[in-house]
C-alpha cells in the first residue's frame, strides 16, 4: 500500500486564480457543488472556463450536461467567442450533451440512469449539468425531485467526480430547496445596478470543511472569460514587522521642514484643499522625487486621462515617456467606469509587482462616488493602506474640500479619512484680490511638525514654499 | 477452493455495489455481493473468492475485522486477498489488519481495477 492521501484536502482548481484565491486553493475534490445566479450573472462562464481548464489530453473527460434552459448549440455558439475555447476538445475530452428531450419525454427520474451509463461509458472526472434548476420545472411532486435528488447524490458519492450544478437560483430558492442541504459548496453570482452600469460580484456561501474568503468579490466578464478581483482584507500581520523608521522627502523644497523632516517610509499622507489649491502637483513632486531617489512610484488618477497627465508632466519641464522609464507607473481609470473592487485590487496588485515604494491616489473623492457603501470603501482603504504600511510603501491621497473641510457627496468625512492617515496636509487659497496660496501641516503622526500656515507659489516648475 | 474469477463486494450502501460489480464485470470477473460483514464471511468460507473487497463500516462486523478473522483463519489465511475500502484515510488501520490493499473512497475504475491488480500479484497471483 502507498503513502495515504487525504483526499479531503485536496483541491481541484477552477483555471481561474483569483477564484482559487478567495477559494483558498479550488473546491475540494469529488464535491457536489451548486452555482447559482441569475441570467447574465456570469456563472456559465465561469464554469465553462473551469471545463476548458480541466479538459486535458489523455485523463479522463469532463460531461457538461445541459437540460431545459439552453440547447447545446446555443451554449457552443456563445462559448467560442471566449478566448479559453478550444474546438478541439469539444467530443474528446469536454463532452457535451443534451439531455433536456430525454428529460422531457421521461420525466426528472431519467436523469440518474444517464449518468450512471455516462459514468460507465465515459468515466467522467467532472459533472456540470446546467441548469439543474429547470429539473424542479419537470417534476410533478415535491418528493419526485428529492427521491431523483437522493438517487443523484448516492451515486455521484460513491464514484470519483467533481460535480457543478448550476442555476437561476434566489436567495428564498437556498432557502428552501433540498439541492441546497446536500451540497459541499456554493458560489453564488450577482448583478447589481450601479448609475447608468451594472456591478458584477461572486460571494462563496458555503465551502464545506474548507476555509475561504468571505464577503462580495468584484467580477467581470472579459474575452477570456470571468475576472474576479478578491475583496482586499487586512493583511495577516506577522507577530512583528519592521516599523520603518526612515524619512523620505516630499519632493517639494520647504515642505519637509513643514512635515518634521519629510514623511516617515511606510506612512500615509492625506493631502486635502478645494480644487484648484495645488493638490495633483504636490503629489506628482512627491512621485517625481522618488525617480530621483531611484524608488519606483505608481500614480493612480481618475480625472486627467494618461494625454492630460502628459500635458501636466510637461508643462513642469517633465518628459512622461522617460519618467516611465524610469520607474513610474499610471493607472488611470475613468471615474465613470471605476469599481472599487477592481481598481483597489488592480492597484494593489501593481504595488506588489513592480515593486513599488511610493504611490499616489488622486482623489480618494473619486473611490467613494464609485461605492454607495461607505463601511466598504472604509474597509478597502483600511486594508489597503496596512498592506502598505507593512510593506514600507509610503502613500499619498488627495482629499477635495468645498470651502469646508467636509467634501460635498464624499462617501467619507475627513474624520474618517484621518484616523487612517499618518500625515493630513491642508492647502488652502485666501480670497480676492491676492488668492494667497497657504499649506499647513494638521497632523504627522509621531514627528514635531508646525501647524502654522505656510504660505506657498505655483509656477510652471510646481510648487515651493516661500521662505 | 478458491473461484479465480470471482470477486465479492461487500458494502452496505447499494450505490456502491452496483458502481464497483459494474467496473469488476466489465473487467472479466464475476461478481458476489454482501451487504453486512457476517453476510461476506459466511460467503467466503463456503465459497472463497479471489479478491474480497470490503468496505471499513459494513454493519454487524466491520470491514477491518472482516479482514482480520479472515486473514488469521488458516482456512481463508492463504487463499483470499482482501481490499479494504473506505470513505475515512484508514490505509494504516488496513495495513495492520492484514489488507493486502487500500482504496479510499468515492472510486473510479481504473484505480479499482489498479489496486486489484496491485494486490492480487502481490500475493503471487497471475
Amino acid at each position: 500500500m502507498g503513502s495515504p492521501e487525504n483526499v479531503l484536502e485536496r483541491r481541484i482548481s477552477t483555471g481561474n486564480a483569483q477564484m482559487d484565491e478567495v477559494l483558498c486553493g479550488g473546491f475540494p475534490v469529488n464535491s457536489l457543488n451548486i452555482i447559482m445566479g441569475q441570467p447574465g450573472t456570469g456563472k456559465t462562464i465561469f464554469a465553462e472556463q473551469m471545463v476548458f481548464h480541466h479538459a486535458v489530453d489523455d485523463d479522463r473527460p469532463i460531461l457538461y450536461l445541459t437540460t431545459l434552459s439552453e440547447p447545446v448549440s446555443k451554449v457552443l455558439t456563445y462559448l467560442q467567442r471566449f478566448s479559453f475555447f478550444d474546438e478541439d476538445k469539444i467530443g474528446t475530452v469536454a463532452l457535451y450533451q443534451d439531455i433536456g428531450p430525454k428529460l422531457a419525454q421521461s420525466g426528472v427520474s431519467a436523469l440518474v440512469p444517464y449518468i450512471v451509463e455516462a459514468i460507465h461509458s465515459s468515466s467522467p472526472k467532472m459533472i456540470v449539468i446546467d441548469s439543474f434548476k429547470a429539473l424542479h420545472d419537470l417534476a410533478e411532486t415535491a418528493q419526485e425531485m428529492r427521491r431523483m435528488l437522493h438517487e443523484l447524490t448516492s451515486t455521484l458519492a460513491a464514484y470519483e467526480t467533481t460535480v457543478f450544478l448550476l442555476g437561476e437560483y434566489t436567495d428564498e430558492n437556498a432557502r428552501v430547496l433540498p439541492e441546497f442541504a446536500i451540497a459541499d459548496g456554493i458560489v453564488q453570482f450577482l448583478r447589481n445596478p450601479q448609475s447608468t452600469r451594472d456591478e458584477r460580484f461572486m460571494r462563496v456561501l458555503k465551502l464545506r470543511g474548507s476555509k475561504y474568503l468571505e464577503g462580495l468579490h468584484g467580477c467581470r466578464i472579459t474575452s477570456a472569460g470571468l475576472d474576479i478581483y478578491p475583496r482586499l482584507v487586512t493583511p495577516d500581520f506577522p507577530q512583528s514587522y519592521e516599523v520603518h523608521s526612515g524619512r523620505i522627502s516630499t519632493g517639494v523644497p520647504g515642505l519637509d521642514d513643514i512635515m518634521g523632516g519629510g514623511v516617515r517610509r511606510g506612512s500615509t499622507t492625506l493631502v486635502a484643499g478645494p480644487t484648484g489649491s495645488g493638490k495633483t502637483t504636490v503629489c506628482l513632486q512627491y512621485a517625481l522625487d522618488g525617480l530621483k531617489q531611484k524608488e519606483r512610484s505608481l500614480f493612480v488618477n481618475f480625472q486627467e486621462n494618461p494625454t492630460q497627465l502628459g500635458y501636466l508632466f510637461s508643462s513642469m519641464g517633465i518628459d512622461p515617456n522617460q519618467a516611465q522609464e524610469q520607474g513610474l507607473e499610471l493607472l488611470y481609470t475613468s471615474p465613470v467606469e471605476l469599481q472599487i473592487d477592481s481598481i483597489i485590487v488592480k492597484l494593489f496588485n501593481i504595488v506588489s509587482s513592480k515593486k513599488i515604494d511610493r504611490v499616489v491616489v488622486d482623489a480618494i473623492g473619486d473611490l467613494g462616488r464609485a461605492s454607495n457603501d461607505q463601511e466598504r470603501l472604509h474597509g478597502y482603504l483600511y486594508s489597503l493602506i496596512q498592506h502598505f504600511t507593512v510593506r514600507g510603501v509610503t502613500s499619498y491621497f488627495t482629499y477635495e474640500t468645498m470651502g469646508q473641510l467636509t467634501e460635498t457627496g464624499s462617501a467619507l468625512s475627513l474624520t474618517q479619512l484621518s484616523n487612517i492617515s499618518d500625515n493630513i496636509l491642508l492647502l488652502e487659497l485666501g480670497t480676492e484680490p491676492d488668492f494667497e496660496r497657504t499649506a499647513r501641516c494638521m497632523k504627522a503622526r509621531g514627528s514635531k511638525h508646525d501647524l502654522k500656515p505656510h504660505r506657498f507659489e505655483m509656477s510652471d516648475k510646481g510648487i515651493s514654499f516661500l521662505n | 477452493m478458491t473461484d479465480l474469477k470471482l470477486v465479492m463486494v461487500a458494502d452496505a450502501d447499494a450505490h456502491v455495489r452496483e458502481l464497483v460489480g459494474r467496473f469488476i464485470t466489465e473487467a472479466g470477473f464475476d461478481v458476489t455481493y454482501a451487504v453486512d460483514g457476517y453476510d461476506a464471511l459466511d460467503s467466503a468460507r463456503v465459497t472463497p473468492p479471489l479478491i474480497i473487497l470490503a468496505d471499513i463500516l459494513l454493519p454487524r462486523l466491520d470491514g477491518l475485522a472482516l479482514c482480520r478473522i479472515l486473514k488469521g483463519d488458516p482456512a481463508t489465511a492463504g487463499i483470499v486477498t482482501v481490499i479494504v475500502f473506505s470513505v475515512l484515510s484508514a490505509e494504516e488501520r488496513a495495513r495492520k489488519a492484514g489488507a493486502d490493499g487500500f482504496i479510499q473512497k468515492p472510486l473510479e475504475k481504473k484505480r479499482v481495477l489498479k489496486t486489484l491488480e496491485d494486490a492480487w500479484t502481490k500475493r503471487g497471483g497471475q
